[in-house]
């Protein structure tokens, strides 16, 4: 028994240490590419498309990275579209950066570059609507999360101090706790709904035609716009199946559209 | 057999209920003064489903529309016998156009699935000779042909003999065409030349308007009062634009009122006619029609001013054209001038107008682009000219101004260096630095405090009422009942008040009514219950209903209200702590 035991803890130890080193080494991979991609972008002729590969190369590796080192790397990509005049794309690679660091203040201000370069409309429109989505999405999910729990939390410790301390004090504090808890709850629960969702940014200038079937001779049912959003249902060769904002549901060709979800 | 029967016996008495449907018209007149107006009014009665199809022409009379129907439901005792009446009432009015004798030929109407068609109707029009001596109504066309969109003026002049001034107080104009002008729109009305007084006249009996008066003047060899009504109008298509006979009435109307309403009958009317009027409208002529027309009509005349007129390249400048004369000033489009290859070396912001019967004042907000524009090119519109019957244009001078180059002036640039800013990508991340994500509670975590949340409170909810919690809602209660109590007796001035304030304190801690406690067994009542109240209260309470009582209805004598008040309120204490 006691044998058996001692067999399985050094099972687990060399296991998390290969895990270990496992992860150490592709950290290391996407450094090499990070800068490989680097100095290709900063040369004196730029090499544009050699920078998008590496740092392609570099984002496919780093999958369980942390979400603010996939951001850099989106917006690294997005800074290489829009160098190579394809300002939809680095306009697409911008907001996948955003939706990992939501914060990101150059991430933002290249977003709104790149939409006037493409011939969108901003994506902070600045009345109450887009204000009201980018308060919600100031947050990560884990900082909502956080937030929404801290909220509970509080909630909790008032609850109990006005029972032991009694007083009107301790019931308007329990009331203002509810109502900014109540606060809180919302980008957690926004987000909580989104993270259910693969959304896609269509990248086509002429935008693109959502057909019934994967083929190029079926019929059109809806059009989505360059810049529109969709959502992503499932995949075949060369086709995605999307639904459009107002509930169509059909296929576009997969390289028209470019998933936010990096 | 005896079903058979009451089946009989029912149908007979439904159909003796129920009379065949019949369709009866009628004019609220027979006779009328040419200029008045009758009713045509037609009931059908007891029918399913009726409906009134279209009214007749008849040459000379000119009918309004359906108006209803109205209904009636109900049973009528005729003879003896109950009859149930369904009936609906149509109205049209009837207006003639001259005197004569007409015949309305059947009216059509569908009931219950059948055509029926009403008896003809006879009415005479007796021309108002009075009324014509009396009164005069003329209009006049400014025009009597006018091309398609170009402005003309009705002018319309009417009275009375100056005589009868001291009885007419009331008038009407019946003009059949206003508002109802197919093809034609009203220009804005141009305000009337200051001084003139402005009567009231009624308008087609339902509204009103106001007429300049004229100066007495004579009509017919005799002096007459006399006012002036003007509208313009600007025809939307070609062909013919018809003015109906119109009606000017004017009486004597006297005003009684009694308890339930006021009345106002005319005691003395007079009717006079004006005759028809016809405007012909002709089309625009396609011969000679500049690409850029914009639809304008008339004879004008431009002028225009710029400012400033000293500026840097790019600054704007407004650049204000103002068209005066007779056409239709209202109704053309103006030139954009960012249409104009004169205009390339300005920029075009955008325009504000306005627009008056009298004038078209447009503002173009223009920058020029450099010090090389010298001078506003002129804005030409092109306007078709109806007296030459042919276009032409009015245009405006060119405007010297004044273009310094923007280098050499503060602006955007950099005076010195002539560094002009630009908007560019935030640079890429240039170093790698591994981060760590924030670890997540999880959302089961999130749910399983907040799903806590409700059960904590529940919790401490009966913490606290265990411990007593004066905020507690049956602790609230508590309190407002004692303070009623108080209340209550400090108003008390009887035994029976006071007693009844203690009753009612009882009646609010019990869930009951105050009277549940007139004669109640306190002691007994108070030992069916599980309450922790002490006995020395109980027994306080029932000497203290005891000598109320006996106060209020034995003739005891009144116990000290002070003492009363102290001991009542000690006892409701002492209740209220024990649980009550």
């Amino acid at each position: 028994m006691r044998e058996l035991l001692r067999r399985t803890l050094c099972a687990l130890l060399l296991f998390a240490c290969c895990a270990s080193g496992r992860a150490q080494g592709l950290d290391a991979q996407v450094k090499t590419l990070f800068q490989q991609g680097l100095d290709t972008y900063s040369a004196p002729t730029p090499d544009y498309a050699g920078a998008r590969a590496s740092w392609s190369a570099a984002l496919e590796l780093s999958k369980q990275s942390s979400a603010l080192d996939r951001a850099e790397l989106c917006k690294n990509l997005g800074a290489v579209a829009f160098r190579q005049e394809r300002p939809l794309e680095a306009a697409a690679w911008f907001t996948a950066a955003i939706q990992l660091k939501p914060r990101d203040i150059d991430a933002w201000s290249n977003l709104e570059l790149a939409r006037t370069k493409a011939g969108l409309e901003p994506a902070d429109r600045g009345d109450l609507e887009a204000t009201f989505e980018r308060v919600v999405h100031s947050l990560s999910l884990a900082e909502a999360e956080w937030l929404a729990l801290a909220a509970a939390v509080t909630l909790g410790i008032l609850i109990v101090l006005r029972a032991l301390v009694f007083g009107r004090a301790a019931t308007r504090w329990l009331a203002l706790a509810a109502v900014l808890g109540a606060f809180s709850v919302v980008p957690w629960s926004v987000q909580l709904f989104e993270s259910r969702r693969d959304p896609l940014f269509v990248v086509s200038t002429a935008g693109v035609a959502v057909q019934s079937e994967p083929r190029a001779s079926a019929t059109k049912v809806a059009l989505l716009s360059a810049g529109a959003r969709a959502e992503r249902f499932e995949e075949l060769a060369g086709w995605v199946r999307v639904a459009t904002d107002h509930g169509e549901r059909g296929w576009v060709p997969a390289e028209t559209v470019f998933a936010l979800r990096r | 057999m005896l079903t058979l029967w009451f089946l009989a016996f029912g149908a007979s008495a439904f159909a003796q209920g129920r009379s065949q449907a019949k369709v009866n018209a009628r004019l609220s007149s027979g006779v009328m003064k040419l200029g008045t107006e009758v009713v045509l009014i037609v009931t059908v009665d007891n029918a399913a489903l009726s409906e009134a199809r279209p009214l007749p022409t008849v040459d000379g009379l000119r009918f309004g529309a359906w108006s209803g129907p109205s209904t009636f439901s109900g049973s009528v005792a005729i003879n003896g016998r109950l009859s149930h009446v369904d009936e609906k009432t149509w109205t049209a009015s009837v207006r003639p156009e001259h005197k004569g004798e007409f015949t309305i030929p059947g009216l059509e109407f569908s009931v219950d699935g059948g055509v029926v068609r009403t008896q003809p109707l006879a009415l005479t029009v007796v021309e108002d000779m009075k009324g014509e001596e009396l009164g005069v109504f003329t209009m006049r066309a400014s025009k009597p042909k006018v091309v398609e969109g170009q402005p003309f003026t009705i002018e319309m002049t009417f009275g009375w003999d100056d005589a009868l001034k001291d009885r007419i107080n009331w008038s009407n104009l019946s003009l059949p065409w206003w508002s109802h002008l197919p093809g034609a729109i009203e220009n804005e009305a141009t305000p009337s030349a200051a001084g003139n007084a402005q009567p009231n006249f009624a308008l087609n009996t339902n509204d009103a308007i106001h007429a300049d008066e004229l100066q007495p003047g004579q009509v017919r060899g005799r002096p007459f009062r006399l006012f002036h009504l003007v509208r313009t109008f600007t025809p939307t298509r070609s062909g013919k634009l018809e003015f109906p006979t119109s009606w000017l009435e004017f009486a004597r109307v006297e005003e009684s009122s009694d308890f339930f309403a006021r009345r106002r009958e005319k005691v003395e009317s007079y009717f006079v006619k004006c005759e028809p009027l016809m405007i012909e409208v002709v089309e625009l002529p396609e011969a000679g029609r500049p690409a850029d027309f914009g639809g304008a009509i008339g004879n004008f005349s431009v002028r225009a001013s710029a400012t400033p007129r000293d500026v840097d390249a790019g600054d704007s400048i407004k650049l204000k054209v103002e068209w005066t004369g007779s056409g239709n000033l209202e109704f053309f489009s103006v030139p954009e001038p960012g249409r104009s290859d004169a205009f390339n070396g300005f920029k075009i912001y955008g325009k504000t107008e306005t627009k008056s019967a009298n004038l078209r004042s447009v503002t173009y907000d223009i920058a020029p682009k450099s010090a090389e524009v010298k001078q506003i090119p002129q804005i030409v519109l092109p306007v078709f000219d109806p007296e030459g019957g042919r276009y032409t244009s009015v245009s405006t001078d060119p405007i010297t101004i004044n273009v310094r180059a923007l280098a050499r002036v503060s602006g955007l640039n950099d005076s010195s260096s002539g560094f002009v800013a630009q908007n560019d990508l935030r640079d890429v991340q240039r170093t790698w630095n591994s981060h760590s994500d924030l670890p997540r509670p999880g959302k089961s975590a999130v749910l399983f405090v907040f799903g806590a949340l409700p059960f904590l409170w529940i919790a401490m909810g009966r913490i606290a009422r265990r411990r007593g919690d004066p905020w507690a809602p049956m602790e609230r209660r508590r309190r407002r009942a004692k303070a009623q109590l108080a209340r209550d007796l400090d108003k008390a001035d009887s035994p029976r008040a006071e007693l009844g304030a203690l009753q009612d304190f009882l009646g609010a801690r019990t869930a009951e009514r105050a009277q549940a406690w007139q004669g109640r067994d306190v002691g007994a009542w108070f030992a069916r219950q599980s309450l922790a109240v002490a006995p020395d209260a109980v027994n306080d309470l029932e000497r203290l209903i005891a000598e109320l009582e006996a106060a209020a209805w034995g003739g005891a004598p009144k116990p000290a209200q002070a003492a009363v008040r102290e001991r009542a309120l000690s006892v409701a204490e002492r209740l209220v702590r024990g649980g009550l």
